[in-house]
Formats: structure tokens, C-alpha cells, sequence
């Protein structure tokens, strides 16, 4: 699989949110607006592609009843490193994704990277794989979270156009659960084609 | 005009707030219904959505769950109080307890094998996955932040379980009755199945403001 | 590498150990930087809630002793010693907000006039209570630019009498930002000497402090509210 490919593959035929349904919990927890989806998407992407290249190193080195235990503290210790960078240089972030960002070590996406790809692939293919699966994540976020953003708030991206005026449950938690459920149907209706 | 309030003016004399710590009976109140944690606070989805295709897992995944939590809550307080914080390595939290829970989940699996081979087949895949449940570290974290003491940190950890699995089962019920219906073919799966959350997080909206949370 | 006890051991502790010791390096390198963030935020919200002025400010705080809560009354002095005015930095004290307490920084001129307010943090509901940051919100309006002296620290729909206008859909979260006002306005007259309110609560017979009956009454008063909260 070239480069470019790995690339690709995790942005739509592979897209963690609407294809393999992995990382739910900060899906829905952190897509009240586009900010915070694409913020969320970001950490999570640097965590992925530091552990992927990480375990991807040390992977002939783990036997193998312990590797599951192994991949979570290379991955908790990335998380804990994300975390203390966020909070002393994007506070307002770091305040807004709250308990989320340390969530981030139970996201599926990257223990299940671990375990399918970087624990039998190169580095700079796991690292790859973690890019490119790490954009299909934050473009994920970044949609839904414009959408309940746009339709909830009246804003996007913090700018407001029609604030007051739009219905408050998008941003709130039924909003979430059925923004996404309508654009996986709309995302997987345009990935088929 | 300009006249403060007993409590406050008492607060200052005595140098002690008198309001009651939130009863252990809000939090539990609290934790199934008002603050649910799938419904309203977005922990623990990824198995909510895996599991509960069928009421029976579902109930089994809940009891799993609760016993995880209960378990994870005390040992996680413990560590919390006498070693984090008199170390002053407050920031390994996140490591340390994932490794705790972790190893909790495998001994809950040992125990399960031997104890109730059943059960543990019936569980299959989704025992381990225990460890990845956002809601279990996702609560240990919380537990933490909210400054509760052991006994209500315990009440909040198995409350919170609770009301997982009461969404969940509740869920599972639904999705029972789904598979029956004609739902349109793009629809059908994980789409309705969003969807109907989304209509039962509306519907347990209704307990907000129900009890003061902890 | 073979899944002995021996090899599973050594392998774990490495990586455990590795792992701390860079995260502890971390650790190291941005402590500062967020303890310098957070000082410098708390230093801008104390003169921002003030009439600005020129030169250096002068900073005399005085932390209230109360057991589990942090009220910090600060009086803000220009460089020749004349007083600016008392931030007080305040949160909910008897009455959490919907999610957590309510924390502010309220500006007093020494007359007793709320000059401005600056939510520090809430964790309210977006589009509810959280609208309590937007500048000019009538939660804010009931307070800004008012005599603290001759405010009755109730949400109206609670007490005719109030002087408060809650935020639609947003009682609890209300409730709460009152109460905190309440007790930074309580903080500006402890910290300035003006105890008479104080001294008269403690000759006053011991009342029974059902302060619980706030909590446990507020269900029924819930009933047929239409409020998200």
C-alpha cells in the first residue's frame, strides 16, 4: 500500500467514526462546536501517531501475554504528556474538553491501532496509519461539530450569525447522538458511491 | 435591601459552611436518572452501542460493570489520597489508573471463569473491554475532581454503574423491538440505533433539576 | 520475546518506569508555564473588573477563613496608595450551580458599588446557563453598576422583592450566581470592617440551620416548572 494510500484509507474508506464506529464517547461529548471537535481531533491524532510509532518500535521486544497492559501505559504516558502541554499552552481548550483528555487513553481508535496495525507494521507505516486515521477522526469531529454548532447555536466556529434562534437540543446530548446517526447514513450513502 | 443571608453572614463567623454535603441519596438519584452517565454525560457509549442488542448481555454487561466500579472506586481513592497526593505526583493519575483498572478487569475475569464459566461465555469479548469503558476511568477521574469522600465516592462509582445499566438494558429493549421493524436500509444498524438514543437522552432529560448533583 | 514471568515482569516495569520518568520531565517543563498562565489570569481578572487607571497596581489580599471555599477579598491600590477599589474573587457558597459551583470576580467600588462582574468558571448548561459569559446578559444586568446596599439578593421568581432577573430556562444556574454575589458583597464588607450584618447573625439565637431544607424543598417548588434546569 503506497504512502499516500495509508494516508487516504483512514479519512473515508476507513473513517473510525462512521465506518469502523470506534471513539464514540468524545464523538458525542466534545461536538457541541467545530472548535472543540477539531481540537479533540488533534490531541487524539498526536496521541495515535506517538503510540503507533512508539509500540510499533518496542513491538518485538513485548512478549506476548503482557502487550495489551504495554500498549496502555505507552499510551496513558502520551495522553498524561498531551495533557500537561494543553493545559499550559491552549488553557481555553484544555478547560473545554475537560474530562475528555484524559479519556483519550481509553479511546478505541488508538488501542485498537495498536493492536491491529503498529504492533505488525514499520514505524513510519504505523506512523502513517496514525495520520491517516487521525484525520478521518478530526474531520469526523470537526463536521459533527460544526453541524450542532450551525443548527444548535447559530454559530460556527465561534462566529455567530443567528444565535438565539436555532434549537438548543443539537447542542445538547439528544442533539449529538442524532446528528451523528443521520451524517453516518449520509457519509456512508456518499462513501458507497 | 442589601441584607445577606444567615448562612452566609454564619459562614463568615464561623468560619465553616453549614450547608449538608449532598445526601448520599441525591447522588444516587443523581447518577441513575438526572445525570445519566451515557444519556447526559457521554461516557461509556462504545459499548452501550455493542452490547445491547439483547437484554440478557446487556444485563450481564451492567452487573460486570457495577462490580468493576465498585471495586475500582475504592482502590482508586485509596491511591488517590495516600500516594498521588503526599508524593506529589498528582499527573501519573491517568497512568496509574488505567494500569489499576486494568488489572482489576483481569482478576474479575479470573474470577468469572472459575466462579461462573457461563456467564463468562456469554460475556466473551466484551469482558475485557471492561478496561476501555470510558465511563469506568471516566468516573474514577470524576470521583476525584468532585472531591468526594470514600463512602460517596463509592455511592457515585456504583450509582453511575446503575444507571449504565439501566440505560443499557433499556436500550436493549428497544433495539429488540427494532430488529422487527422495517426500518429503511441506509437507516438500519448503528444509524436507528443513534437515533434512538438520542430520543431516550431526550426523554431522561426530563429528570434534570430533579435533585442537586453532587 | 517469550512470555515468561521473568521477561513479562522486566518488560512491564522498563516501560512503566520509561514512561514516568518522561512524563515526569514534562512535568517539570510545563508546570511553570501553567502556574505562570494561571497567576497572570487571576491578576488580569482583579483589575478587569475595576475602573481602569494608570500606573502599577498596588495589591492588599485578604483570604476569608472558611473552611472549603476560597474567597479572596483584594484591594486594588494605584501606586500612590489610593485605593482603586476591592475584587473579590467569590463562588456559589450555599447554592452549587446546576453542574458545580459558580465561580466570579466581582469589582467593588469602596461606596459599595458593583462595578463589573467576570465569571472565572461555570460549567452550566450551553445555551442556558452558560449564558451567564455573554456580555450584557440580564443576570449580569441585575447586579452591574448597582448599590450592593440596596439589592435583595433574590431571584424574582422566588421572591417578589428580588432584584434579580434569572436567565430563562436557567433557575438553579441563577440561583447560584446570585448566591455568589451575595457572598463576594459579604466578603466587601467583612474585608471592609463594616460588620454590623455579622455581629448582629452571631448575638442572634442559635437558629436551626436548616439550610438542608433549601435542598430538599427545591424538588417541590420544581413542580410544573417547564425550566430545562
Amino acid at each position: 500500500m503506497s504512502k499516500w494510500q495509508l494516508i487516504v484509507k483512514g479519512i473515508v474508506k476507513e473513517n473510525p467514526t462512521f465506518v469502523l464506529i470506534l471513539g464514540m464517547c468524545p464523538t458525542i461529548g466534545v461536538t457541541s462546536s467545530a472548535i472543540n471537535g477539531m481540537g479533540m481531533g488533534v490531541a487524539t491524532m498526536a496521541v495515535l501517531i506517538m503510540s503507533n510509532i512508539v509500540i510499533s518500535l518496542i513491538k518485538n521486544f513485548i512478549p506476548d501475554k503482557v502487550r495489551i497492559p504495554a500498549f496502555i501505559v505507552v499510551i496513558a504516558s502520551f495522553v498524561t504528556i498531551i495533557e500537561m502541554l494543553m493545559q499550559a499552552y491552549v488553557p481555553a481548550l484544555y478547560a473545554a474538553l475537560g474530562v475528555f483528555i484524559p479519556l483519550i487513553v481509553v479511546n478505541c481508535i488508538i488501542l485498537g491501532r495498536a493492536e491491529a496495525f503498529a504492533s505488525k507494521n514499520s514505524a513510519l507505516a504505523s506512523a502513517l496509519d496514525g495520520v491517516g486515521i487521525g484525520l478521518g477522526f478530526t474531520v469526523s469531529l470537526t463536521v459533527i461539530g460544526a453541524v450542532r454548532e450551525i443548527l444548535g447555536g447559530g454559530s460556527i466556529f465561534g462566529v455567530e450569525f443567528a444565535a438565539d434562534v436555532m434549537p438548543l437540543v443539537f447542542i445538547l446530548a439528544p442533539g449529538g447522538f442524532i446528528v451523528l446517526g443521520y451524517l453516518m447514513v449520509l457519509f456512508n450513502k456518499i462513501a458507497k458511491r | 435591601m442589601g441584607e445577606i443571608s444567615q448562612e452566609i453572614l454564619q459562614a463568615f463567623n464561623s468560619g465553616s459552611v453549614s450547608v449538608p454535603t449532598v445526601t448520599l441519596f441525591a447522588i444516587v438519584i443523581g447518577c441513575i436518572f438526572v445525570n445519566n452517565v451515557v444519556l447526559a454525560q457521554f461516557l461509556g457509549i462504545c459499548p452501550f452501542l455493542g452490547v445491547s442488542s439483547k437484554v440478557e448481555t446487556s444485563l450481564g454487561m451492567g452487573a460486570a460493570v457495577t462490580f468493576v466500579m465498585a471495586l475500582s472506586s475504592i482502590v482508586v481513592w485509596c491511591i488517590q489520597q495516600y500516594v498521588l497526593v503526599p508524593f506529589d505526583i498528582a499527573y501519573m493519575q491517568t497512568i496509574v489508573f488505567i494500569l489499576v483498572i486494568a488489572a482489576l478487569v483481569q482478576m474479575v475475569e479470573i474470577v468469572l471463569k472459575k466462579v461462573s464459566p457461563a456467564l463468562y461465555q456469554a460475556l466473551g469479548i466484551f469482558l475485557p473491554l471492561i478496561t476501555t469503558n470510558c465511563a469506568v476511568l471516566g468516573v474514577a477521574i470524576l470521583m476525584i475532581q468532585k472531591d468526594l469522600s470514600l463512602l460517596q465516592g463509592v455511592v457515585y462509582s456504583v450509582a453511575t454503574a446503575i444507571g449504565f445499566a439501566l440505560a443499557l438494558v433499556l436500550f436493549a429493549g428497544i433495539r429488540e423491538r427494532l430488529e422487527m421493524e422495517d426500518v429503511p436500509g441506509a437507516l438500519r444498524g448503528t444509524p436507528i440505533a443513534l437515533i434512538t438514543a438520542g430520543l431516550l437522552a431526550m426523554a431522561f432529560m426530563g429528570f434534570a433539576g430533579l435533585v442537586a448533583l453532587p | 520475546m517469550k512470555s515468561t514471568l521473568r521477561n513479562m515482569v522486566v518488560v512491564l516495569f522498563t516501560i512503566t518506569a520509561v514512561s514516568a520518568f518522561l512524563v515526569g520531565v514534562v512535568n517539570n517543563v510545563t508546570k511553570d508555564t501553567i502556574a505562570k498562565t494561571n497567576a497572570e489570569n487571576k491578576l488580569k481578572a482583579l483589575t478587569e473588573v475595576l475602573p481602569a487607571f494608570e500606573g502599577e497596581a498596588k495589591y492588599v489580599h485578604d483570604t476569608i477563613a472558611i473552611e472549603g471555599a476560597q474567597i479572596v477579598a483584594t484591594r486594588v491600590m494605584r501606586s500612590d496608595d489610593t485605593t482603586v477599589g476591592y475584587a473579590v474573587e467569590t463562588h456559589s457558597l450555599v447554592k452549587t450551580g446546576y453542574a458545580d459551583k459558580i465561580y466570579l470576580m466581582v469589582g467593588f467600588l469602596e461606596d459599595g458599588t458593583i462595578n463589573d462582574i467576570k465569571v472565572l468558571s461555570q460549567k452550566e448548561t450551553p445555551g442556558l446557563g452558560a449564558n451567564m459569559v455573554k456580555p450584557g446578559n440580564k443576570l449580569e444586568a441585575s447586579f452591574k453598576g448597582k448599590h450592593a446596599a440596596e439589592l435583595v439578593f433574590d431571584v424574582k421568581k422566588d421572591n417578589k422583592a428580588g432584584s434579580v432577573d434569572a436567565l430563562s430556562g436557567a433557575t438553579i444556574s441563577s440561583r447560584a450566581y446570585a448566591d455568589a454575589m451575595q457572598t463576594a458583597y459579604a466578603a466587601f464588607l467583612w474585608t471592609t470592617g463594616q460588620r454590623e450584618q455579622f455581629e448582629k447573625a452571631a448575638d442572634a439565637p442559635q437558629q436551626s440551620m436548616n439550610t438542608g431544607a433549601t435542598k430538599s424543598t427545591e424538588p417541590e417548588a420544581r413542580k410544573g416548572e417547564t425550566d430545562n434546569e
